[in-house]
C-alpha cells in the first residue's frame, strides 16, 4: 500500500465509487472553477467513470477510496470488499453512503454496515470544503479531526438571524456542524442534511417543530431523514 | 457470434453498450443503464406532499433543480394553488443556471477529451489549459445561479410546495448579474468549440420523433398535445438488460434534448453533424441562457409574495419542463390528507433509451470490429449526453 510513507510530490490516488446514489457527492468533489483546476494537480481520479475513461489495473491501490450512495446487492458487497484491501483509507461520503439518506426505509444497507470505513462525511451533498480537507489530510498521511458542534453555532458564529424565532421550522439544532449554515445562511431552514450531531437533542427539536406548527405525523420523516443508524425508526 | 459488453464512461450513472459481432463486423448493439435502481416513484408513496421536493431531488445531482420544480408544479397543480410571479421568475432563474451547468459539464468535461482523444479532463489540462479553464469556470456560474437562486447548488432547499421560501441577496444577486455580463462577451469565442464539424466522426442524421414541452403542451411529431395525454406518447416498455424503462411511440425512437429542442423550434438541420448536433445546440442553448439570464434582471419582482398557503386535498397534478437533457414529466395523484397515492417521473434519458440504440445502428451496423469500435460507441451515446441515475429511478412494473 502507498498511503502512508507517499512523497509529497506525487498526486493523491483517490478511487470513486458510486454504488445507489445520485452522484452529488462525486459532484461536490468536482466542483469549483479555477480552484477544481488546482485540486486536479494533486488530485488523481485514478478510478472515476464519470471523468475519465482511463482503464483502471486490477491490482491498483489507491490512498484513499471515497464510497457514494447506499450498498444494494451482493456485488456491491463484493466491491467494497475488494477496494478495501486496496486502500489504508476507506471512507463513505454523504448521507446515503453513511445511512441512508433519502433512501432510508427502502431495503438498501449504509457502507459502515458491510465495510469497515475509516470515516463518514456527512452531508446532502457534502460540502466541497470537507471532502478537499479530507483529501489535504489523507495526503499527509491521516484524517482530519471530527467536527463538532451544531448548525445553530454556525449560525451564531456569523450572526446569522435565528429562523426558529421566526417561527420557520429549522433543525439547525440537532444537525452537525460544518457546513457554515449554509441554508439558515440564505434564509432557508436547515433540512438537517448532515444527520444529527451527537448532542442532539432530539426530544427538544420536536417540540420546537410543533411550536413552528409542523403536524405531528410530519416530525418524524423531518427530523431522521439524514440521520445515520437507528433503522428501527419507522420510516 | 461474439458479444462484447463495454462499460461506459464519462456519462453520468453506470451502463454498457453491448455489442453483437459476426465474422469481425458488427450486427447488433443495444445500450443497457445499469445504475442500481431506487425506487422513487415508490418511496415517495404514504410520504406528505410537502416533503416529495426534498425527496425526488436526489434523483440525480446534476438534474435535482429541475426535478425539484418539475415536482413542486405537478403539486401544485394537484392542491389547486399558483404560486406568486415572484416565486415562478425566481424558480426559472434556478432553471437556468441549472441548464449552463449540466451543458459546460457535459460539453468540456465529458465530451471535450474526445476531441483530443484525451480519458480525462485531468489529461487534457496539459493540452488546453485555457479552454478547460474556461469550461469549468462556466460550470462554476451555473453552480453560483442555483446557489443564489435555489440556495444550494445540487439539492436546491429554497422550492417547496407552494413557491420559495426566500429571495435572493442583492449582493448576491448582483454579483450574478456582473458574471453574466462577462460571460456574454466571452462565451461567442468558446462555443465554436462544439458547433465546428471536423471535431467529431462522422454521423447520420438522428431519425426520431423530437419531443419537447412548450406552454404546456407536448409538442411532438408536428402537433400539440395537452399535457394530461401523456401516457399516449410515452409508451413505457420494460426491457430486461436495461434497469430503466424505454418509451417509444408506436415503435419508433423519441428524441428529447437540445437537438431536439432546435429542430422544433428552429426547423433547423443538423449541418452534417448527425448525432453530434446535439452537442452544437447545447453550445447555442448556453448563449441563449446567458442572455435570458440577464434579460431576467430587467423584471420587477415583487419579493415580499413568495409563496401561498397549501391545504391538502385530494387531485391528480402533471407537470412537464425542459430540463437540460429534455422534457422531464413528474405527476402525483394525492390522497385527501395530501399523501403521495402514485407518482410517475419520465426522464428524458429513459425517454431516449432507443433513439440511442437505432442511432448507434444506423452509425455503425457492418462496421470493423477493432479497438476503435467500443470508443466510437461511447462516443456516440456520449453525445446524447444520458444520465443513468435520472433514467434507471423507477421500479420496474
Ligand atoms: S448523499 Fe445526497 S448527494 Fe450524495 S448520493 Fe446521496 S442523495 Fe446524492
Ligand atoms: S444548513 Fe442544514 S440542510 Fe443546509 S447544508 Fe447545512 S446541514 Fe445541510
Amino acid at each position: 500500500m502507498n498511503g502512508a510513507g507517499k512523497s509529497g510530490h506525487d498526486p493523491l490516488r483517490v478511487g470513486l465509487i458510486k454504488l445507489a446514489s445520485c452522484s452529488g457527492c462525486q459532484l461536490s468533489l468536482l466542483a469549483g472553477g479555477s480552484a477544481l483546476v488546482l485540486r486536479l494537480q494533486w488530485i488523481e481520479l485514478a478510478r472515476c467513470p464519470l471523468l475519465s475513461s482511463a482503464p483502471v489495473s486490477p491490482a491498483g491501490c489507491f490512498d484513499l477510496v471515497l464510497v457514494e450512495g447506499a450498498v444494494e446487492s451482493a456485488a456491491d458487497v463484493e466491491l467494497l470488499q475488494s477496494m478495501r484491501k486496496k486502500t489504508p483509507f476507506l471512507v463513505a461520503v454523504g448521507a446515503c453512503a453513511s445511512g441512508g439518506g433519502v433512501l432510508r426505509g427502502q431495503g438498501l444497507r449504509a457502507v459502515p454496515e458491510v465495510v469497515t470505513v475509516d470515516a463518514i462525511i456527512p452531508g446532502c451533498p457534502p460540502s466541497r470544503s470537507e471532502l478537499v480537507t479530507l483529501c489535504g489530510a489523507v495526503a499527509r498521511g491521516g484524517l482530519p479531526a471530527p467536527l463538532t458542534g451544531v448548525v445553530c453555532l454556525e449560525c451564531r458564529a456569523q450572526s446569522i438571524p435565528c429562523l426558529l424565532e421566526a417561527g420557520q421550522p429549522c433543525l439547525g439544532p440537532v444537525t452537525r456542524a460544518g457546513c457554515q449554515a449554509a441554508c439558515p445562511g440564505r434564509r432557508i431552514p436547515c433540512e438537517g442534511c448532515r444527520g444529527w450531531a451527537e448532542e442532539a437533542n432530539p426530544e427538544e427539536m420536536r417540540r420546537l417543530l410543533q411550536d413552528c406548527g409542523i403536524a405531528s405525523a410530519l416530525i418524524e420523516g423531518r427530523l431522521c431523514q439524514f440521520r445515520e443508524g437507528a433503522h428501527d425508526q419507522s420510516l | 457470434m461474439t458479444n462484447r459488453y463495454e462499460l461506459l464512461t464519462r456519462v453520468e450513472g453506470a451502463g454498457e453498450v453491448q455489442l453483437q459481432i459476426d465474422a469481425g463486423r458488427l450486427v447488433a448493439v443495444r445500450v443497457a443503464m445499469l445504475d442500481i435502481p431506487r425506487g422513487f416513484d415508490r418511496l415517495v408513496r404514504g410520504r406528505h406532499f410537502s416533503e416529495v421536493p426534498r425527496l425526488v431531488s436526489r434523483v440525480c445531482a446534476i438534474c435535482s433543480a429541475a426535478h425539484r420544480v418539475a415536482a413542486a408544479r405537478a403539486l401544485e397543480q394537484a392542491l389547486g394553488v399558483s404560486v406568486p410571479p415572484a416565486a415562478s421568475a425566481l424558480r426559472e432563474l434556478l432553471l437556468l443556471g441549472a441548464l449552463i451547468e449540466s451543458h459546460a459539464l457535459h460539453l468540456f468535461l465529458l465530451v471535450y477529451p474526445d476531441m483530443h482523444r484525451c480519458d480525462s479532463v485531468a489529461e487534457l489540462l496539459a493540452i488546453a489549459p485555457e479552454q478547460v479553464k474556461a469550461g469549468l469556470e462556466l460550470r462554476q456560474l451555473g453552480c453560483l445561479i442555483q446557489e443564489v437562486a435555489g440556495g444550494r447548488a445540487i439539492h436546491p432547499p429554497n422550492v417547496e410546495v407552494g413557491g420559495v421560501v426566500a429571495w435572493p441577496d442583492q449582493n448576491e444577486l448582483e454579483e450574478v448579474f456582473k458574471q453574466l455580463c462577462h460571460w456574454q462577451g466571452r462565451w461567442p469565442a468558446l462555443q465554436g468549440l462544439f458547433t465546428d464539424g471536423n471535431a467529431y466522426p462522422s454521423s447520420h442524421p438522428v431519425e426520431a420523433l423530437d419531443l419537447m414541452v412548450a406552454n404546456g403542451q407536448l409538442w411532438h411529431d408536428g402537433a400539440k398535445w395537452p399535457l394530461a395525454d401523456y401516457a399516449g406518447i410515452l409508451q413505457g416498455v420494460d426491457v430486461d438488460y436495461s434497469h430503466a424503462r424505454q418509451y417509444r411511440h408506436n415503435g419508433s425512437p423519441l428524441l428529447a434534448g437540445a437537438l431536439a429542442r432546435a429542430r422544433l423550434m428552429a426547423g433547423e438541420a443538423d449541418n452534417g453533424l448527425g448525432v453530434f448536433a446535439q452537442c452544437a445546440a447545447q453550445a447555442r442553448e448556453i448563449g441563449e441562457a446567458i442572455d435570458s439570464s440577464i434579460a431576467w434582471f430587467a423584471g420587477n419582482y415583487d419579493a415580499r409574495q413568495l409563496s401561498v398557503p397549501v391545504a391538502p386535498r385530494a387531485g391528480f397534478g402533471v407537470a412537464a419542463l425542459e430540463a437540460p437533457r429534455g422534457t422531464l414529466l413528474h405527476a402525483y395523484h394525492l390522497a385527501a390528507d395530501g399523501t403521495v397515492v402514485d407518482a410517475e417521473i419520465i426522464t428524458p434519458t429513459a425517454i431516449n433509451q432507443l433513439a440511442m440504440e437505432s442511432h448507434l445502428s444506423s452509425d455503425l451496423m457492418g462496421e470493423k470490429a477493432d479497438d476503435g469500435l467500443s470508443a466510437w460507441a461511447a462516443q456516440i451515446v456520449r453525445a446524447f449526453d444520458p444520465c443513468i441515475s435520472c433514467a434507471v429511478h423507477q421500479i420496474r412494473s
